[in-house]
């Protein structure tokens, strides 16, 4: 039996994966690379141990999908997985006494710069590794929230979903990511001014 | 094949070899139930300490604070049911806590699940105390911790055995146009001379089983009473004034000839 689900929407997908492996696998092959990615951006784990925390995401994805409802969007749903995997898979880290710090690729600081309207009191020669450093030094929670806002793309209503916090916290997570951000930078004074973009 | 299809699967055979399977649709519907469940079990029991803490608000003797000793403040502060603002406590985080585990419950903020669950508590707690449960629940709930709480009516019962401070409390056992003779709670007989109390709220007062009287003792078993007033404050919703129910109800000024002309 030939199945073809490139048309069909994740929702229903999942909703056929509860007795189709094939239909698993393709939800597998859908979340593969962006839950990689979004796991090696939210935490300072290796890739190896990001592929087996990815690994452990898809077995709890298949322990669970009949937990799923359809009427919640499917990639908030499995973004919630993949976010306490990883917080799971972070904390082992820490207590071992391993590296504590958030990495931050160079797409993140090209998103988080672009996000950025600079206005007519900035320095026009902010370069990606001041941006990088002011990144490395706001606190993780904040961190999180940029990515799934800026680097994901996600409404306040998917990311309140993915971190399971209400609607309000994700928006003043998001102000206080954006102050934290504002008040560094501003301590290494590398800009005069700045406002996110909405 | 491309590695994209080999990580699905080698995430299938990875599953087959720990032999993990779906979890039951079942059990995920149990433990969503068992949430709600243990969200209204805790709300009824804030419901019950409200009604409770109501019940001794209501009979705490504040109408009569300025003749109790020792002071004010120390009067105020022993009437304050601290153990059933603990128990309340408890029970309101308790059914916060339950709430937000549930399937949607993140999705509300914590002020308002917070505000939500304390008026419903309020509201549930005041439609049983006005409908006078709330004392037979006290002396209920209090049962498992009467050791270090004993329950709001014998703390008031030994703060009315001071006939020498002037303040008796008992049952009714006889009464005539000026004295009624009451049975103390250790089972003394008083008789109390009532022909220049103020009866509060009113001559109705004699007719309640217990009564509380504020006065002097004139000699062993005689009382001369300043004001007389019913143990407990009325029960069921038409009896009770609001907040007035905390205060003095003064009663209606004594019919004499200067203001009662038939008199």
């Amino acid at each position: 039996m030939i199945h073809h689900f490139s048309e069909i929407p994740d929702e229903k997908v999942a909703f056929q994966a509860r007795t189709q492996k094939e239909a698993f696998a393709e939800l597998v092959d859908r979340y593969e690379s962006r839950l990689l990615r979004y796991i090696t951006r939210i935490s300072s784990l290796s890739s190896a141990e990001a592929e087996e925390t990815l690994q452990e995401v898809f077995i709890k994805l298949w322990q669970n999908i009949n937990e799923y409802d359809q009427e919640q969007k499917f990639s908030s749903w499995i973004y919630r997985i993949a976010h306490n995997e990883t917080i799971s898979a972070f904390r082992k880290k820490i207590s071992r006494g391993e590296e504590q710090k958030l990495s931050i690729d160079d797409e993140m600081v090209q998103k988080v710069c672009s996000s950025i309207s600079v206005e007519k009191e900035v320095d026009e020669n902010i370069t990606k590794e001041q941006v990088h450093s002011v990144l490395k030094t706001i606190p993780e929670k904040y961190k999180e929230v940029l990515v799934l806002r800026f680097l994901e793309g996600y409404s306040y209503g998917e990311i309140s979903d993915i971190l399971s916090v209400p609607e309000g916290t994700v928006a003043t997570l998001l102000s206080r990511a954006k102050d934290a951000f504002q008040k560094t930078s501003k301590r290494r004074k590398f800009f005069n001014f700045f406002s996110f973009s909405s | 094949m491309n590695t994209f299809q080999k990580f699905s699967e080698k995430i299938l055979l990875e599953i087959d070899k720990r032999k993990i399977d779906h979890v039951p649709r079942w059990k995920f519907m149990v433990k969503n139930l068992l949430f709600w469940s243990a969200f209204v079990i805790a709300l009824i029991f804030g419901a019950l300490s409200f009604a409770i803490i109501f019940f001794v608000l209501s009979n705490g003797d504040f109408d009569l604070y300025s003749h109790l000793p020792p002071s004010r403040f120390l009067f105020f502060i022993q009437s304050i049911p601290f153990f059933w603002l603990g128990f309340l406590g408890i029970f309101l985080g308790l059914s916060i806590l339950f709430f937000r585990v549930t399937k949607k419950g993140y999705r509300f903020s914590l002020s308002l699940v917070f505000g939500v669950v304390l008026g419903m508590s309020i509201l549930f707690g005041a439609l049983l105390h006005l409908n006078g449960e709330s004392k037979d629940l006290e002396r209920f709930l209090s049962t498992p911790f009467r050791d270090i709480y004993p329950p709001s009516e014998d703390r008031r019962k030994d703060r009315w055995m001071n006939p020498q401070e002037g303040f008796l409390a008992g049952d009714i056992t006889q009464k005539s146009k000026n004295t009624v003779e009451i049975k103390d709670f250790l089972r003394n007989i008083w008789e109390v001379d009532i022909s220049d109390a103020d009866i509060i709220p009113g001559p109705e007062t004699l007719d309640e089983n217990r009564i509380r009287v504020i006065g002097r003792v004139e000699k062993p078993g005689k009382f001369i009473a300043e004001k007389v007033l019913p143990w407990e404050k009325p029960k069921g919703m038409g009896n009770h004034n609001g907040f007035g129910m905390f205060f003095e109800r003064r009663p209606p000024p004594k019919e004499t000839s200067e203001n009662f002309p038939y008199f």
